[in-house]
């Protein structure tokens, strides 16, 4: 189990980064994270939606509703531009965090 | 019974009562359990449990609540430009609310009006789409073939087969040009081992169809498609009806008595296409076998050519270059018949919605259809907007006292003009909410109706959006502007002082509204009386020969009775109930080509094309159709028998005979056949079309279908006898059988299906116009409360009082049918004069109009009527 803080922390890069790819709907959304994580992320819904909507009043995000094949009426999220850049933020933080730690569990603890 | 769909209402009802979800987080939630509860579904479990652990992974109401609620906090600067939205608006919706009865009314009718108008534009953006879709549609055009005689010109959709390859090979202008045969008028049967389907949309074409339209190729050889002979494309449901998950690549399947190798499948067709191929052959086997497709063969004309020209080519340049082709190519026949063929092209864009006739392209009775609806749904829509206006300033007197408040407290007149906008576009798009629900809920109906494919995913294209919200604003505006201006008129002093009454200028403008709102009713109600009423009497009329109680067996094809007919009729007749039998090539109302006749030796002056039937001996007797001159054909006579011709009445006159009797004896064509008899004239066609001149021949190498009069009694057991001796005859066929008079009908399909949608619009029409009324009649019983309170003191019984309170509003019916019988009467004689034989113009009916019209006026206000008669006098006086 991925401890609450950081499953928390992690959901705004991890919608970005799932939307960077194409629209999207919540549910879809959460089904694609649990796979991705191979089951270790199951995010409920109240968790994902207020984020999203969050997201959205922020501008990285906005959303339409569409009728599926299916006759389903489903809300649909895209990235906007802006939210394009935040990801890119995002990203260099995250993948400063991931190589500092990365250089701290190497074999040999690189030590004075 | 656990019902999945009522767990999840009471599931919702849950969440709306927290303040925090909005309708849409609703939705949206609605959908991901849904979603949910569908992969469980899938899985295997039952809708019980797949709700329950759908319900489990949610986090319920109150933490969902909670969440929500947070990021609501967030969304400041939102919420404070909502605080800074015009307060008219918050003002408006809490009248409409407030207001229920008054609201109610007018939402109803404007909800009804822009579902009628949604309806019609999701009927209008079907038909315009038909193969408008496809890319490049602006270079695609149908070859047509304009044909010229001393006897008459026409146009036709099909050309001369070699036509496509000599444009491909002789004009750099063409991208590409291909020949389509369609697969004749009937469904045919298709065999893949042990199975055997009737398919209706098949075809056959060379390799360039699949490049003129832009049709994908979804497996199979692009450079092998149709190029060779005796192969087949399937579309992709067609290959799944026939192999299942099998690879239907390499399969052969038997067409018609043919093997042929299926080598691609094509995507299914969509609906707004005139090109349904399920099963297109290659035209090449067709090509190679008939001879007579080879060539630029006069009266030869079945194929279609379709033709994509390349970016950037003038069309109108590219048809006079092409114009001539037939002279070039067939010239010594055309000079042999005196005729003048051309080329005239038609855009595949206007293949649907025109018709391409002598003079040019023509209004299709599609797009004269799309037109009428259009008309209808706008005149709804503004009758709604007439209530509208009605009921508002009817209600003026009681909200003078507002204004009059409002404008002493300093509002200004924009501000008030403001104000009354506001609330007329809050219930305008209020309406359009539940008018695009009402549209979701009838479509399905509607699609029945009108005989379209409508999709709902068109309601949520932008061009739709616009139109429907662009609409619902201008009726906003428009219906809010006159009340709006006459309520913000209002001087402020008058109204405080109580001095107001509606000025003669409201009243005059409430009843011209009302005038008219009926008059547009009882124009339409006329209509689809007149409409029911021509199909009835088309039904009606006799046709000349007995259609009821006619069973006819349909054969595959021609030829397989050519030798033994008569044995085939002999062994139907064994069974008591078969009284007579005849062999035919057609049946009315199907199955009938033209043939080139004249009188032997006047081929130049009288030649032409006429209605020409083969039938045997008995095809007269069978259907009743008495012989005027000469004699019916004989069978003891031998040369009756593809050497004898029977005219009817009109094909006598055709060629100049002054009486039936005249034509008897004379010959016909160079071979010569002899006319032995005149048959009187009898309907082939519905009733639309008139008695066309027609000729009769023995020529059982064309017959295809068998026609029995039957007795009606055990007919169940007569069939199984008919089926019984078909399976017999034909093993391995597939039997089918059809009544005459069914058949017959199914030609006035499109009146019927048009007089239905006339009275589905005139139902809502008049609906719309009594609601209108109900709301007027309300307003004045109330306006009158205290009259009618004096006039029972001093003794007025109910009767009394309600006829006085319908008087008026009768007056006003009776004036809206001055205004409609002349309308109605033009557009009636307008549309009758689509058909051959018509009938009388039915004045009955627009007295039936005027008293179905006054009965539903009368109903309507009497309710309120008598409601306000019966009150208790102490009541409304006491009020004073």
């Amino acid at each position: 189990m991925i401890s609450k803080a950081l499953v928390a922390a992690s959901t705004k890069p991890m919608i970005l980064s799932i939307l960077v790819r194409g629209e999207d709907y919540g549910y879809q959304i959460i089904q694609r994270v649990k796979d991705i994580s191979g089951g270790t992320l199951e995010w409920s819904d109240n968790m994902l939606y207020p984020v999203l909507h969050r997201l959205e009043d922020d501008g990285l995000i906005v959303s339409r509703w569409r009728l599926s094949d299916g006759g389903r009426l489903r809300k649909y999220y895209r990235l906007t531009e802006k939210g394009r850049r935040e990801l890119e933020v995002e990203r260099g933080q995250w993948m400063d965090v991931h190589n500092a730690l990365a250089s701290l569990w190497e074999p040999f603890p690189a030590r004075d | 019974m656990f019902d999945p769909e009522k767990a999840i209402r009471e599931w919702r009802k849950s969440l709306q009562k927290n303040a925090t979800l909005s309708e849409s987080d609703i939705a949206e939630l609605e959908a991901h359990l849904r979603d949910e509860m569908d992969r469980r579904a899938a899985a295997g479990a039952d809708p019980e449990s797949a709700f329950r652990a759908a319900l489990d992974l949610s986090a319920g109401p109150d933490a969902l609540g909670a969440e929500f609620g947070k990021s609501r906090r967030r969304r400041g600067p939102r919420s404070a430009l909502l605080g800074l939205f015009p307060a008219y608006l918050r003002l408006a919706l809490r009248r409409t609310v407030k207001h229920k009865g008054h609201s109610l009314i007018n939402v109803l009718a404007l909800t009804v009006g822009l579902a009628a108008c949604g309806l019609v534009l999701l009927y209008v953006r079907f038909e315009t789409s038909v193969d408008a879709f496809r890319e490049d549609a602006d270079r695609i055009y149908r070859v047509n073939l304009y044909r010229k005689t001393a006897q008459g010109e026409d146009v036709i959709a099909g050309n001369y087969t070699p036509l496509a390859p000599v444009l491909k090979e002789r004009y750099p202008q063409v991208e590409a040009a291909a020949q389509v045969f369609s697969g004749g008028f009937e469904p045919q049967p298709v065999v893949y081992r042990d199975k055997a389907f009737k398919e209706a949309n098949i075809g056959s074409a060379d390799p360039d169809f699949l490049r003129v339209l832009g049709i994908a190729l979804l497996r199979g050889d692009p450079g092998d498609a149709l190029a060779r002979k005796d192969t087949v494309l399937l579309s992709a449901r067609t290959a799944r009806k026939y192999f299942g998950p099998e690879d239907p690549l390499g399969k052969t399947i038997r067409i018609n008595d043919r093997d042929c190798e299926v080598t691609g499948i094509i995507a299914d067709p969509p609906a707004n296409t005139q090109f349904q191929h399920d099963v297109v052959m290659s035209a090449r086997s067709e090509i190679e076998r008939e001879e007579f497709l080879q060539g630029w063969r006069p009266g030869i004309h079945g194929t279609m050519t379709l033709v994509k020209l390349k970016p950037g080519v003038d069309a109108a340049a590219f048809e006079d270059l092409i114009r001539d082709l037939p002279h070039e190519y067939a010239a010594e026949d055309l000079r042999k018949l005196g005729a003048v063929n051309r080329m005239v092209l038609q855009p595949l864009k206007k293949l649907h919605l025109y018709e391409a006739t002598v003079g040019g392209l023509a209004p299709s009775p599609r797009l004269v259809y799309l037109y009428v609806f259009s008309a209808i749904a706008l005149l709804i829509l503004v009758l709604a907007g007439m209530n509208f206006v009605n009921l508002s300033t009817a209600r003026s007197i009681r909200r003078a006292g507002e204004v009059g408040v409002r404008k002493a407290a300093g509002a200004t007149r924009g501000q008030l003009v403001l104000q009354f906008l506001g609330e007329a576009l809050v219930t305008a798009f209020l309406s359009l909410g539940l008018a695009v629900l009402l549209v979701l809920v009838v479509l399905p109906a509607f699609k029945g109706l009108a005989g379209v494919a409508v999709e709902e995913a068109v309601l949520l294209e932008p061009a739709t959006v616009v139109a429907l919200v662009g609409l619902t604003f201008l009726v906003g505006i428009v219906s809010g502007l006159f009340p709006a201006l006459f309520l913000a008129s209002f001087h402020p002093v008058v109204v405080l002082k109580g001095r107001l009454r509606t000025g003669p200028k409201g009243i005059r403008l409430r009843r011209a509204l009302v005038v008219a709102q009926f008059g547009i009713s009882i124009t339409l109600i006329i209509a689809t009386l007149i409409v029911a009423g021509q199909v009835r009497y088309m039904r009606r009329q006799p046709l000349g020969f007995a259609k009821e109680q006619r069973l006819v067996i349909n054969f595959r094809t021609w030829g397989m009775m050519t030798e033994n007919y008569e044995a085939v009729k002999t062994e139907l007749l064994r069974h008591p109930s078969i009284l007579a039998a005849t062999a035919c090539s057609g049946v009315p109302g199907k199955g009938i080509n033209s043939t080139y006749y004249y009188p032997t030796g006047l081929q130049a002056e009288k030649g032409q094309a006429l209605r020409s039937l083969r039938a045997d001996h008995d095809f007269f007797e069978v259907f009743e159709i008495p012989v005027v001159a000469g004699r019916p054909f004989q069978k003891d006579i031998a040369t009756d028998t593809y050497s004898a011709l029977v005219l009817n009445e009109q094909g006598a006159k055709a060629f100049g005979w002054a009486t039936s009797e005249e034509a008897v004896g004379k010959t016909m064509t160079d071979r010569p056949i002899p006319v032995v008899g005149v048959v009187k004239d009898f309907h082939w066609w519905g009733l639309q079309r008139p008695i066309e001149p027609m000729v009769v021949r023995v020529a059982p190498d064309l017959f295809r279908y068998i026609a029995m009069k039957v007795d009606t009694k055990d007919l169940a057991v007569t069939i199984a006898h008919v089926k019984s001796v078909y399976d017999r005859l034909y093993p391995g066929e597939i039997f089918e059988s059809f009544f005459v008079d069914e058949a017959f009908d199914r030609q006035y399909a499109s009146e019927v299906r048009m007089g239905a949608l006339f009275r589905a619009f005139t139902g809502i029409a008049l609906f719309i116009g009594c609601l209108g009324l109900f709301g007027l009649a309300a307003f004045t019983a109330e306006q009158r409360t205290k009259e009618i309170g004096i006039r029972k003191t001093l003794g007025a019984s109910v009767p009394g009082i309600v006829s006085l309170l319908n008087r008026e509003f009768v007056k006003w019916v009776l004036l809206a049918n001055i205004i409609a019988w002349p309308a109605a009467y033009f557009i009636g004689r307008k549309w009758l004069e689509n058909f051959a034989v018509r009938m009388p113009m039915p004045w009955g009916l627009f007295l039936l109009a005027a008293a179905l019209a006054l009965a539903v006026a009368l109903f309507t206000v009497s309710c309120q009527s008598v409601r306000a008669a019966t009150a208790n006098p102490v009541e409304s006086l006491r009020y004073e």
